[in-house]
Order: structure tokens, then C-alpha cells, then sequence
């Protein structure tokens, strides 16, 4: 609660710094600010409501989200005099903790739209037509997709049991499950490169909580999301295997873990502690290849451009390959560890086929990092 | 005394014709006018059964939306020179 509260003073505040052209103190403002929110979470003053719930759960994915933008922020070097965005960027962080917390499905509606009207915004801040492209099938495919969640809340008002389904629709929209993916990949390529990382880590993962934290409502949906979990696996590991953008590499990637841990959020409450886990490795693992990628003088999107970057920049090539590979789930990593779990628990309940897809699927993309990787060691 | 339920039919009507839109104009300006029909629709049933509250919400979030698509479209225009979808071709694979 507190954290959302200083979420918005930050918010407005870097608005008001904005308007006044203060644009050297505004990384400051919202560098604290983040940092001061993080703090903020630890703090056990509430402010009594029915909309909201703030249980260890929920603090500790707003923990997360605000942790990793705030990471995500100190790491970005290129926005020096492009500071208009960091309002949004907050508003977005906001919405994003709000879909951890809700307890009233009209929080969740207002939750979705406070993390995604932001985005359309920042997806077209870029100056490339990509950018406007990229801005405005995310505006048109994410309305749409709000509308259909609207859609199940009316008919579950009205009483009709299909209501729910279309909710769960409209979250898997936002999750980028196959086949609700289409506008992925798109959107992270054409989206400036630290958008596109705030959306492959916070907001995907706000996502997953969301839709964790409405089916522990009691709505049953638990073959049909293990069928979106599945295909969502196979296919993103697929299709990231011929990419040549590296944003578009790592929506592809990005769907793929979708699956693994829409698999873990259909298993239910149980094992919760284990889909904690399995964001926060995903989470690092995008925030390390993110962070140095864009940390290079001149980001370019192409893989190959990457050629030969060991022999170049040593260091930074460690850290992506570390990165990379705990994304591909090679042991000792944090990633290994995070599928290790999706595996056993998948197969504690008899689910061998679901455990056999997703095997092949960390087969398929764990061939697909490595050619990555491979890239790196390629000399001209 | 209309029953409730064709105020549920109707609303369903009104949405299935905006989802129609969505999936088949061409044109961006009447996408984003689908998709408030579809919002409306939506608020209609709302009504319908007694959720006042919630149909305010959707009323300023829908205003919000159009608020941002609208500027998204003149952008959009002012780039490409038209606001046919067909331009968002760049982006595949």
C-alpha cells in the first residue's frame, strides 16, 4: 500500500519536473524514488479497503516488479535528456504491483489498463516508424483483448459461467501465451530496447500474478491452461530457432517461459514458492541479457552484429553468456534450477506427457541459446 | 417490463458486431470505434445487472483509451500519410 502511495508521489513529482524542465534532476527523482518504494514495501501501514489485499504473496511480487525496474533503470545509460517517459514508466510499475494485489475484479480491470495505456504510449516513444508501428498493434490488440476480459466480467455478473473463461483469455492476452501471441514479438521489436526489456520482465510477470491470483478465486481451468502452457513452450521455443532480431529473439524466448510457468500457475496455490522462483530466475536472466545489450554504445537489433563480440568485449560477454545460459536452463544456473522445479512438480502429479513436451521444449531451446552463444565466438 | 436477459442479449449482439469490426475493417478510426462499441456493449449488460459503479470505471477508462488511440492515430497519419492497418506490414517473422 505504501509502496503505491510513493509510486504516485514519484509519479506526479517527475511530471511536475518534466513540465519545469528539470531534466537533470529527474534521474534522481525517479532513481530514489524507485529505491524509496522498495523500502516502501516493508512498511506495515494500510489504508483499509475491499479492492486490495496486501498478504505476503502479493508484497513479495511487489517486491519483485519494483526491484527489477529499479535495476532496470540504473542500467539504462541512453536515457540522458529522454526523461519525459519516466512518469509513465512509474504509472506502468504502478498498474503492474496493482495486478498483484487485487481482491476485487474491478481492480483487476483498472489494474490492466493503469499497466498497459502507459506502454501503448511508451512502445511509440521511439522515433522509427517500427516504433509507431510497434505502439499501435500493441494499442489495437491490447484494447481489444481489455474488452474481452470486460466481456467475461459482465457475463459473470450476469451469471453466466463462461465468464470467467474470457477473463482468463483476456490475462493470457497480456501473459503473451500461444495462441494469444501474436502481437509479441511485433511489439518488442519495434518498442525501444528499454521498453521492451520493462515489458518482457515486469510486465510479464505482473501478468502471471494477475492471472495466479484470480484462479485462486476457485475457478477450475486448470486442463486449459496446461494445453496454453504446453503449446505455449513448444512453439515459442520454435519459432525463436530462425530469428535474426534480437528483440524478437527474446519475445520468442519470452513465450516460451510463459509456458513454463503457466504451468506452474495451473497447478495452483501449492506451488507457489516454485513460480516465485521460476520469475525471478526468468527475470534475472532477461535483465542481465537486456541490460548489457543495451548497455553497448549503439544497440542494434541484428544477432549478427553480435559476431565475434568475445573476442571484442571479453567481460560483457560473460555476463550475457551466464545470462543466456541460466535463460536455457544449463546447471548450475538459477534457471536450471527453476525448470528442475516445473519438471518435478509437473511430474509429482502424473502429468507425464505435460513433463515430456516440456522436456523437449528445454531441449529445443536450450539448442536455441546456444547458437546464440555461438554467435559471440564466431571471429570475422 | 423488459426482462433482464435481452438486455444480455442485446449487449451480446452489440459486442459480437464490434468484435466483427475489429477482425474485418480495414480502417484504423472505425477499429478503435469497434472497440468502443464493444466497451459499450459491455456497459449495457452492467447496467443491465445493477453494476453502476463498475460502468463509471469503464466510461473514464474508455475515454482514457480513445484519449491515447486517437493521439496514436494522428501520429500514425501524419507518419504513413494514411490510417489504412494495411501499413503495419514492416514488422514480421
Amino acid at each position: 500500500m505504501t509502496a503505491i502511495l510513493v509510486l504516485s508521489g514519484v509519479g506526479i513529482l517527475s511530471m511536475i519536473a518534466d513540465a519545469l524542465q528539470l531534466g537533470r534532476w529527474m534521474r534522481w527523482i525517479t532513481g530514489i524514488g524507485l529505491v524509496a518504494a522498495f523500502a516502501a514495501t516493508f512498511c506495515p501501514f494500510v489504508i483499509p479497503t475491499t479492492m486490495l489485499v496486501f498478504d505476503e504473496t502479493s508484497l513479495t511480487w511487489t517486491r519483485m516488479l519494483i526491484g527489477f525496474t529499479a535495476v532496470l533503470y540504473s542500467l539504462d545509460r541512453h536515457s540522458d535528456g529522454h526523461h519525459h517517459h519516466d512518469a509513465l514508466l512509474i504509472f506502468s510499475l504502478i498498474g503492474a504491483v496493482l495486478m498483484t494485489a487485487f481482491s476485487h475484479i474491478l481492480m483487476l480491470f483498472l489494474a490492466i489498463e493503469i499497466l498497459s495505456i502507459p506502454l501503448y504510449v511508451l512502445a511509440g516513444s521511439g522515433d522509427s516508424h517500427h516504433s509507431l508501428e510497434a505502439s499501435m498493434k500493441y494499442f489495437i490488440l491490447g484494447s481489444f483483448a481489455t474488452a474481452i476480459l470486460l466481456f467475461g466480467i459482465a457475463l459473470g455478473y450476469a451469471g453466466v459461467p463462461a465468464g470467467a473463461l474470457l477473463v482468463v483469455i483476456g490475462l493470457c492476452f497480456k501473459v503473451g501465451a500461444v495462441p494469444f501471441h501474436l502481437w509479441v514479438p511485433d511489439v518488442y521489436e519495434g518498442s525501444p530496447v528499454r521498453f521492451t526489456a520493462f515489458m518482457s520482465i515486469v510486465v510479464k510477470i505482473a501478468a502471471i500474478a494477475g492471472l495466479a491470483r484470480f484462479l485462486s478465486w476457485g475457478f477450475g481451468y486448470r486442463p486449459l491452461l496446461i494445453g496454453l502452457a504446453v503449446i505455449s513452450m513448444i512453439i515459442g521455443a520454435l519459432l525463436a530457432l530462425h530469428q535474426t532480431s534480437i528483440k524478437r529473439w527474446m519475445a520468442y524466448s519470452g513465450i516460451s517461459h510463459a509456458g513454463f510457468m503457466l504451468v506452474l500457475v495451473a497447478l495452483g496455490e501449492v506451488v507457489f514458492p516454485s513460480l516465485l522462483f521460476y520469475a525471478l530466475a526468468y527475470g534475472m536472466g532477461s535483465l542481465v541479457v537486456f541490460g548489457l545489450l543495451g548497455a553497448q554504445d549503439q544497440f542494434d537489433d541484428r544477432i549478427d552484429s553480435l559476431t565475434g563480440l568475445f573476442f571484442r568485449h571479453p567481460a560483457l560477454s560473460v555476463g550475457l553468456i551466464l545470462g543466456l545460459l541460466s535463460l536455457a536452463g544449463i546447471p548450475p544456473l538459477p534457471g536450471f534450477f527453476a525448470k528442475f522445479l516445473v519438471l518435478a512438480h509437473t511430474w509429482h502429479l502424473g502429468l507425464g506427457g505435460v513433463v515430456g513436451v516440456a522436456l523437449l521444449a528445454s531441449l529445443v531451446s536450450t539448442f536455441v541459446y546456444l547458437k546464440f552463444v555461438s554467435v559471440l565466438f564466431i571471429r570475422k | 417490463m423488459i426482462p433482464t436477459y435481452s438486455y444480455l442479449v442485446l449487449g451480446c449482439i452489440l459486442f459480437s458486431i464490434g468484435t466483427l469490426g475489429v477482425l474485418i475493417r480495414r480502417n484504423v478510426v472505425i477499429v478503435l470505434m469497434c472497440i468502443e462499441l464493444m466497451l459499450n456493449a459491455v456497459n449495457l449488460i452492467l447496467v443491465s445487472v445493477c453494476e453502476p459503479v463498475f460502468v463509471f470505471f469503464i466510461m473514464m477508462v474508455a475515454a482514457v483509451e480513445v484519449s491515447v488511440g486517437l493521439a496514436l492515430i494522428a501520429r500514425v497519419y501524419r507518419k504513413f500519410g494514411t490510417t489504412d492497418i494495411s501499413t503495419f506490414g514492416q514488422l514480421k517473422g
